[in-house]
């Protein structure tokens, strides 16, 4: 994973990417136990000038290092990373309000664990859901917390019957 | 008899005590559990395709 915070870095300061942050599985165990995921989600900002094919420049950039694409990913050391551009304002904050972690001495943005769990929210498949209780779990997050950004975001509704199925009762 | 109450309260120390370790480290055993998994899905593949290879019963 010091490959991938490497490369992040690299193409942040070559301004293929404005900015980035971890998120999904990956970031989730820097708040949790680990848990079993086959690659690595990397949240991207791209410059405004992108094009169509958003993600182009990136695959260029890494191709050009070696890293060679592995179906929808690139393979970055021992991990298929993908890139997926931030899709709406709520992992657009999510990546601008990163933190920065440290993996075996480099830097390392990644998303905090509130932004997580609502992204979570958004997403909404069972293993979103059991994302979320693990964050609170953990102690990671506060439920209120988790309540004040959905509702920032217009998922409260989501968070209510979340909580009424799994935390309620 | 075992004493489910504390087998599940040691269960529970030691679950918290993994998610006390570094990133760094949590990243490492996460890599070993991708292999794992990537592992038994290569034998897992190869057994669904070598019983699809034998002939129905009759």
């Amino acid at each position: 994973m010091k490959d991938v915070a490497t490369l992040l870095e690299a193409m942040k300061a070559a301004g293929v990417i404005c900015d980035y942050a971890v998120f999904g599985a990956i970031a989730q165990m820097r708040y949790t136990e680990p848990v079993a995921t086959l690659d690595a989600d990397i949240l991207v900002l791209l410059p405004e000038a992108s094009g169509l094919d958003v993600l182009a420049p990136i695959y260029r950039y890494c191709e050009a290092r070696g890293y060679a694409p592995q179906g929808e990913a690139i393979r970055v050391g021992n991990w298929p990373v993908q890139f997926i551009p931030a899709f709406n304002t709520l992992t657009g904050e999510a990546v601008r309000e990163a933190e920065v972690g440290e993996v075996d001495g480099a830097p390392l943005r990644v998303v905090g664990a509130a932004y997580l769990a609502v992204i979570a929210l958004s997403v909404g498949r069972p293993k979103d859901h059991l994302r979320i209780l693990s964050l609170l779990d953990a102690g990671s997050v506060r439920a209120e917390t988790i309540a004040a950004l959905a509702a920032r975001h217009g998922l409260s509704e989501r968070w209510h019957l979340f909580k009424q199925r799994y935390l309620d009762g | 008899m075992v004493d489910i109450k504390d087998l599940l309260d040691r269960q529970s120390r030691w679950q918290r005590a993994r998610a006390q370790l570094s990133w760094s480290e949590k990243l490492r055993l996460a890599e070993i559990l991708r292999s794992a998994a990537l592992i038994m899905g290569r034998r897992q593949g190869r057994r669904t395709r070598s019983s699809a290879d034998r002939p129905p019963p009759e």
